[in-house]
């Protein structure tokens, strides 16, 4: 554990900066950037798959949709019954894992490579918005939950224990909880970049059939990849729906799509807390420019992009990172 | 020490109690409008008509004698920045009421956190109805006052072979349901029903299947500025059947932006456009409608088009500011209280007043005909239309609290 | 008689709008690999150019067309220069910035002309035939889509420019080797594509409303015909629209419109998955 902290001075720094956040804002900061981590963990699986991988896939938000709207369904069905807010989050994730399952099955089974990969999951998120904004008619009905179409759905439970006063995911509850969820998931990452699986799938990356000629199972190494990546956009999903209380299909739609794309590549796709600070930073961003920036605000955020990617083809963040890293000799390991 | 502490604390309380004062000062009304983005077109004008109706009455000395103030963003059109806005509005700003949201979906976006909040919200925008929230109140017009003065009208003047084309999402749906339900009620027959997804903007093939049923009554249930190139398209074709809708002319004034003949030969209802007074040449609506637009383009003299949107807007803003008047305090529930007590404006196109069961308005309603050269005329006028279906169907606010959303086929149970 | 020419025409209204959507893309995604999300705003270009100067200027519509189409290729020049060159070879890496200029071109021109144009009209006429009427527009558009794309075939394929682009596309470096300027050579394919882009722009400018955000109508449409086309888009590009169109009008024929897209949606999957070639690969036999 200490090793990992020497090695990571910033990560930890950032984290224990995070963690006393809550002390000096107030209760509407705390659930703003509850929100804005909300998003980091579909770029962290966008990082996972398309950072070591070299798999882009363009329809993470299927993932991040279907799980939102699981969680939706089954936690309205079963309202009122005992621990609905914990385990109806868990089988949301297992229904999100096992179509990541699928999906990937078909696209590394079925011989599908670089930017077809994007294409087909850009359509299958695309089929699921289309076939969901029409769902508006009672006939959309799965048990008690109405779809409702393109409004989307509410009146789900906040995740947690409902009879419990500090059990449920909102205020400082909610903080916390997404904030050491993204501590497990950037820690759990790593390891498997560093894992004998991991440097198998970073080799897949430059050349499939060298790896495969040297007796590994490319495709299987890329399947249990993507379903990570799936799960994790699933779990931005669940969280996002239950910060706002409602879950809608523009959530699949093809500008939501771009958005993960964006905000990994501007990043720094290589570097998972890259990925974990700059998604902060861009919805952040974005949102401060909408408050302050008016109608300019949109083109200031596209002129952002494009002057990061023209400059800095790694990633912004990844590049402040190891500007200051190189600069400030005590955050060296 | 001792002493030390209650400076302290004094000066904490003094300050305290000083802010206090200093902040009650105003009355906060928090705005969520899409400034920008794909509904902007129809919203712009709204913005306007709410800065407009906050600066009359504050130049009449305000609200219990504190000015009202604007705290508003722009949600861009896109239903995550209304969700964000809405809670900054809530817990940063500590507004006092919620105006705002075009389209349904940004809406129900923000209901949620609304209801949560327990918050005073006003939705000022014609939709497709059915919103039944205690915390909820809703200044423009439904389909029961759209519909069933329309479409029976239509029949009667061109016949009973109705066609609906509709956006294929609640809005559209649910609307299309009326128009089904209204021509049966009124003998006629339904030849046809298209469902056509928000994206399409190419529409061949609905023109032709349109003239394979040959219907005597077009209904044009689209919404966006993608599903408004039918119009060109099949003024183009050659299509040449009347047609109806609650949608066009009245928000995003098509009948000015596109080339005739597209919008030729199209009846709309709606509860207040620019053209009022200029059509109707004297009387009551004449003078008030005449009245608002000297007052708006005094205001914002570039303003390319005064919509019904607007007026909703502005009524919105002074019938908040009557109720809080009449409860004599901006805490919520009492002003709740206020308006379900039957609150009435004098607006830019008459009397609307609160329906308590439902909280939604009643509406003056022009039938707009666009006639050759997108010449505007308004051949029938409906009187206080009310928004009776809700309250018929057992939506009874002041009775019985509630926070869902209804439609025809799914009604409250009672 | 009349049903059979319905079904040509919708099958040919919806294949034109394919393919117009996707010829633009065609040479900038299709042969130059960049992931362009900014296609729909390069059409946007040419509607505005085409719209703006008719109006402005009260010119005839194909001169305004023209004009619209002339604006896109120096738009496309520029943003070259400015940036896209900068990201070749790493195709990945262009989703961000093409992003962000279609951020930038359809906010400015929300900012520069407001949320809406005042339309223009459909040129020509329409005619009937029994119960039914056609637009002539809507034909001459089919018509064209063909020709243009005939056009761009012999242009790509049998000029001696197409084989110099084709050959530096490929190999950069032994282009270079060879003495070709590929810096110009890359330049002019992509105001090549740009135009293109313009063209669809300037086509349908007068049958839709003209808002900033026209050119997102495109998108989708564009890249899954481009897709679909495979590794030669010029020889698979009437084959994929064709396919395409099949399937999306004749499910909406006997079920919806949403129906309809979903289909073609799942249609560009199976294609992709069962002929990773695309159209062309079909054609050319490299499977």
């Amino acid at each position: 554990m200490l090793n990992l902290i020497k090695k990571n001075k910033l990560p930890f720094i950032s984290f224990l900066i995070l963690s006393f956040f809550p002390i000096f804002i107030d209760s509407y900061y705390l659930s703003n950037i509850s929100y804005f981590m909300c998003w980091t963990f579909i770029s962290l699986g966008l990082a996972l798959i398309w950072g070591i991988g070299g798999v882009l896939s363009f329809g993470q938000t299927v993932f991040f949709g279907l799980a939102g709207y699981s969680f939706a369904v089954i936690s309205i069905n079963f309202l009122g019954v005992v621990g609905v807010g914990i385990w109806s989050v868990f089988l949301a994730l297992l229904i999100t894992s096992l179509f990541g399952l699928i999906v990937g099955y078909f696209l590394f089974y079925g011989g599908i490579y670089d930017v077809f990969i994007g294409i087909v999951t850009l359509a299958i998120t695309l089929v699921l918005e289309t076939f969901l904004q029409q769902t508006a008619g009672p006939e959309y009905t799965i048990g008690t939950a109405r779809l409702n179409g393109f409004n989307g759905m509410q009146g789900m439970p906040t995740i947690g224990f409902q009879e419990l006063k500090y059990g449920r995911l909102e205020g400082f509850t909610q903080y916390y909880f997404i904030l050491t969820l993204a501590i497990l998931a950037l820690i759990l990452l790593y390891k498997f970049k560093n894992s004998k699986l991991g440097l198998i799938f970073l080799a897949t990356k430059e050349d499939r059939n060298r790896v495969a000629s040297l007796g590994y199972n490319v495709q299987k190494v890329q399947l249990i990849a993507f379903v990570i990546s799936s799960l994790l956009a699933g779990i931005s999903g669940i969280l996002y729906t239950n910060w706002g209380g409602y879950i809608t299909p523009s959530s699949m739609g093809l500008v939501s799509a771009a958005l993960p794309v964006v905000w990994v590549a501007a990043s720094g796709k290589k570097d998972f807390f890259s990925v974990f600070i700059g998604t902060i930073f861009l919805v952040w961003l974005s949102q401060m420019l909408a408050i302050n920036g008016a109608q300019f605000a949109i083109i200031a955020m596209g002129l952002i992009l494009v002057i990061s990617t023209r400059f800095f083809p790694d990633g912004i963040i990844l590049m402040f990172k190891n500007k200051l890293i190189e600069k400030v000799k005590w955050l060296q390991s | 020490m001792k002493k030390i502490i209650t400076l302290i604390i004094t000066s904490f309380l003094s300050i305290i109690l000083f802010s206090n004062v200093l902040f009650a000062e105003t009355i906060k009304l928090g705005i969520l409008e899409d400034e920008t983005g794909n509904f902007a077109i129809a919203v712009i004008p709204k913005i306007h008509a709410y800065e407009l109706a906050v600066k009359e009455i504050n130049a009449k000395g305000g609200v219990l004698g504190k000015k009202l103030e604007i705290v508003r963003y722009d949600t861009q059109s896109d239903n995550t920045r209304f969700q964000e806005f809405a809670r900054r509005l809530i817990e940063k700003d500590k507004v006092d009421v919620v105006f705002g949201a075009f389209s349904s979906a940004s809406r129900e976006a923000i209901r949620p956190i609304i209801d949560k909040a327990k918050m005073l919200y006003f939705y000022n925008n014609q939709y497709e109805g059915g919103v039944c929230d205690k915390n909820v109140f809703v200044t423009g017009a439904v389909p029961e006052q759209q519909f069933s003065t329309l479409v029976p009208w239509l029949m009667e003047k061109y016949g009973k072979n109705v066609y609906t084309i509709a956006a294929d999402y609640n809005f559209g749906q649910i609307s299309a349901e009326w128009v089904r339900q209204i021509v049966k009620e009124n003998g006629g027959t339904m030849v046809g029903e298209e469902f056509i997804p928000l994206d399409v903007s190419q529409f061949s093939q609905t023109i032709q299947k349109i003239q394979a049923a040959k219907p005597d009554v077009l209904m044009t249930l689209m919404v966006g500025a993608k599903q408004a190139s039918f119009y060109e398209q099949q003024a183009a074709a050659g299509l040449g059947i009347p047609m109806g809708t609650s949608v066009n002319v009245g928000q995003a004034y098509e009948h000015r932006r596109f080339a005739p003949p597209a919008l030729e030969n199209m009846y709309v209802t709606v509860n207040y456009i620019e053209e009022v007074h200029s059509v109707i040449t004297s009387g009551e609506y004449h003078e008030k409608s005449k009245d608002f637009m000297a007052r708006f383009k005094a205001e914002y003299p570039d303003e390319p088009y005064v919509n019904m949107e607007a007026a909703n807007a502005y009524n919105a803003i002074n019938i908040y500011a009557l109720a809080v008047e009449k409860a004599g305090t901006t805490e919520k529930a009492k002003v709740i209280e206020a308006l379900e007590s039957g609150i009435s404006f004098d607006g830019p196109s008459g009397v609307v007043s609160i329906d308590p069961k439902s909280h939604h308005g009643s509406h003056t309603i022009f039938l707009v005909e666009v006639g050759k050269g997108h010449k505007v005329s308004i051949p029938k006028v409906f009187k206080d239309v009310q928004p009776y279906w809700l309250g018929e169907a057992g939506c009874n606010l002041p009775e019985k609290a509630d926070y869902s959303q209804y439609t025809p086929s799914k009604p409250p149970k009672s | 008689m009349i049903m059979l020419f319905n079904i040509v025409y919708q099958f040919g209204d919806a294949l034109s709008f394919l393919l117009l959507s996707a010829i633009g893309l065609a040479v900038i995604f299709g042969m130059m690999k960049i992931i362009n999300l900014a296609h729909g705003e390069f059409i946007t270009v040419g509607a505005y150019g085409t719209v703006v100067s008719a109006k402005a200027f009260n010119l005839p519509l194909p001169i305004a067309m023209a004009f619209g189409v002339i604006i896109t290729i120096i738009f496309g020049l520029i943003l070259e220069k400015l940036i896209i060159r900068h990201l070749y070879g790493r195709p990945l890496d262009s989703v961000v910035a093409t992003w962000g200029i279609s951020l930038i071109v359809s906010q400015s021109f929300l900012v520069i002309f407001g949320p809406s144009l005042e339309g223009l009209q459909t040129p020509l006429g329409n005619f009937k035939l029994g119960d039914y009427s056609y637009s002539e527009y809507r034909i001459f558009l089919i018509f064209f889509a063909f020709i243009l794309l005939g056009l761009l075939y012999i242009l790509f394929m049998k000029t001696s420019f197409g084989t110099l682009a084709r050959a530096t596309i490929e190999k950069p470096e032994i282009a270079s080797s060879m003495g070709v300027n590929i810096s110009n050579v890359y330049s002019v394919t992509f105001a090549i594509g740009a135009g293109l882009a313009g063209i669809t722009g300037a086509l349908y400018a007068p049958t839709m409303t003209v808002v900033p955000s026209i050119g997102q109508a495109f998108i989708v449409s564009a890249f899954i015909t481009v897709v679909t086309a495979g590794a030669s888009p010029f020889i698979g590009l009437i084959p994929a629209a064709s396919f395409l169109s099949a399937v999306q009008t004749s499910v909406t024929f006997y079920y919806k419109a949403t129906i309809g897209i979903i289909a073609l949606l799942f249609s560009v999957i199976l294609i992709i998955r069962f002929l990773p070639k695309g159209f062309s690969g079909l054609i050319t036999k490299e499977k």
